[in-house]
């Protein structure tokens, strides 16, 4: 379902709009987008939303629209293990406070993700175990890859430690705006609803978390979007 | 060198496998017991979180199995949603069973595929109410053990005394040692079939079938000279998934076990095959389970299946293992198996309906037939 634009949305930019467009050509979401949940116009959720007032039974819709997006965040946070049950209370506590979604606020996307974000924060010692396994682990070779593309990720793999470690270090909250936008794929102004902070905030922690993790890099960065498969890059690389 | 995007490496370092389709269900079925709970304002809502922002993992980790015991009160009016397991236990459970089956569900099957691999099962198996040995109705035990594709199966006499021990191990063969013809004999292509091939294959999706539902799962007699692998003892842990996640089971409540406390999976009324399943609450795995079987007026059978999952240590490898007694005498498999069979009486014949009526029930009845 996909009713006209209505007052109150205040994204789909250039880019948004050129994904929903994509998205209804093409339904599956491109593997490089994260999250499938994107293969929708960013409208139909936030009517869906509004419909499930009234019918309970199409906040399934969300859940479809949205659950890859959202398990993948929280299972890359945190692990597959804490993920299904984080993942169902975070679409849980979603449906039971969707009557104070505020449309003119943002789309359900930052919304949910806000929500995973905050249970996610009650569990930052299990994500500080997965960090310090994933440290441990071995790194398996990417066969198929062009050839500078893996000398570059093999020369990051060889700081996996230290960049594991510089991402433990980071603050929470630095923490919080870096992985919106690396894992869940938001925009600045999306992480900015998400948090409920300003997109101010949003840019100067980003920086700082940023600036970290470039330092256990330790490779000049050229123009970098930080969205490499194009979408919503200019967000991303303020 | 080309640059380094940090935002990319990071998804890369920390991107794990997209969710299984097991993972999608359960999710979807805790959400679907609310939403449905929601839509029907007689039921009894579950109750709000509360802040847990002080607690410890292990805390919240036993928090959310209790709140998933209590969550989901209502789901009499299922929404359109609502996922396969839902829709194949909630018919006939009670209305706040069905989130806790799915979890269960999920956390017994998770438990099974981890330890199928790694740990050895061992099974002290007894039989009730049923002619096993010598013609006579009686109470015989038998001692199991599998790991993967191996197992071991030894079967005592009433007294205690072992009969016959009998295996499929490491080098693909069959052995069978006979204490009371005092012989043993060994042979490639008895034992087990690797693949574990159903010979009833269930429909899509439900691939439960009559063998992997009836005791024949603890079989008795030589279940190493059938050529029904999949009910072989070998596959113990893969029945157990295969009836769990089939949603043939539902939670049936908490018990003690032999000083476990257990969770206890009741197969539903009106099933031909009644197993009962109690697995811990801490390992999710099987600690005991009891099997029911009645081919309609003839005597039914009862068996009892304690388990112990055991780590895979050399000692206990070694009981996957069947040792030849000295002075045992060296026979042929038929020479070994023949005295054998001869004690044991013939299985009942299957009434008129089975084994096409199994014990996967859906919403209406056994909808998963053949």
């Amino acid at each position: 379902m996909s009713g006209p634009a209505q007052p109150g949305w205040q994204r789909a930019g250039l880019a948004d709009a050129l994904g929903a467009l994509g998205a209804l050509v093409s339904p599956a979401a491109g593997p490089g987008a994260p999250g499938g949940e994107q293969a929708d116009p960013v409208s139909d959720d936030t009517t869906v939303l509004a419909e499930s007032l009234r019918q309970p039974e199409r906040f399934g819709r969300i859940y479809d629209l949205h659950f890859p997006g959202i398990y993948g965040y929280i299972a890359s946070r945190l692990g597959p293990d804490d993920a299904d049950d984080l993942t169902a209370e975070t679409f849980i506590d979603a449906f039971r406070r969707r009557a104070s979604f505020d449309p003119a606020r943002g789309s359900v996307r930052p919304w949910l993700f806000g929500i995973a974000t905050r249970l996610v924060a009650q569990h930052r010692r299990a994500e500080a175990r997965r960090y310090r396994a994933l440290a441990r682990t071995p790194v398996e070779p990417d066969p198929g890859g062009h050839d500078e593309r893996v000398a570059a990720r093999v020369s990051a793999q060889a700081r996996r430690e230290p960049l594991l470690r510089a991402l433990a270090e980071l603050s929470d909250d630095d923490r919080d705006v870096l992985l919106l936008i690396a894992l869940g794929g938001l925009s600045y102004e999306e992480v900015a609803t998400a948090l409920s902070i300003p997109p101010g905030t949003v840019a100067s922690r980003l920086s700082r978390a940023r600036r970290k993790v470039r330092g256990v890099l330790d490779t000049p960065q050229t123009g970098q979007t930080g969205r490499p498969n194009g979408h919503g890059a200019s967000h991303a690389s303020h | 060198m080309p640059a380094i995007d940090d935002l990319e490496v990071i998804r890369e370092l920390l991107a794990g496998k997209p969710p299984s389709q097991d993972v999608n269900d359960y999710v979807k079925s805790r959400l679907t017991a609310v939403i449905a709970a929601d839509s029907d304002p007689g039921a009894v809502r579950s109750p709000r979180r509360e802040p847990r922002s002080h607690r410890t993992v292990a805390e919240a980790a036993r928090r959310r199995r209790r709140l998933a015991w209590r969550s989901a009160a209502g789901v009499a009016a299922l929404a359109a949603a609502a996922v396969a397991v839902v829709a194949v236990v909630a018919p006939v459970a009670r209305r706040d069973d069905v989130d806790t089956t799915a979890y269960v569900v999920k956390r017994v099957s998770h438990a099974l595929s981890a330890a199928e691999p790694g740990e050895i099962a061992q099974m002290t198996v007894t039989t009730r109410g049923a002619a096993i040995y010598g013609g006579k109705t009686t109470t015989t035990t038998a001692e199991e053990w599998s790991n993967g594709n191996q197992w071991r199966l030894v079967t005592y006499s009433p007294d205690g005394r072992p009969l016959y021990d009998e295996g499929f191990g490491t080098s693909s063969l069959y052995t069978l040692v006979s204490y009371q013809a005092r012989t043993w004999a060994r042979q490639h292509g008895l034992g087990f079939g690797p693949s574990g091939v159903s010979v009833l294959p269930g429909p899509p999706g439900c691939q439960l079938t009559p063998a992997a539902a009836s005791p024949l799962l603890f079989a008795y007699g030589l279940p190493g000279t059938r050529s029904a692998s999949s009910s072989l003892p070998s596959t113990v842990a893969r029945d157990l998934r295969t009836a769990v996640s089939c949603g043939a089971l539902v939670d049936a409540g908490r018990q003690r076990v032999d000083g476990t406390e257990a969770i206890e999976l009741k197969s539903r009324p009106g099933s031909p095959v009644s197993k009962t399943v109690w697995v811990s609450q801490s390992t999710y795995l099987p600690v005991r389970v009891v099997v029911r079987l009645s081919f309609g007026k003839l005597p039914g059978r009862e068996q009892t299946a304690d388990f112990t999952w055991l780590p895979q240590t050399a000692q206990n490898l070694a009981k996957l293992t069947v040792p030849i007694p000295a002075g045992f005498r060296h026979v042929p498999v038929s020479s070994a198996v023949l005295p054998i069979l001869q004690q044991l009486p013939a299985l009942p014949t299957m009434p008129t309906g089975w084994p096409n009526k199994v014990t996967c029930l859906g919403p209406d009845g056994p909808t998963c037939t053949k």
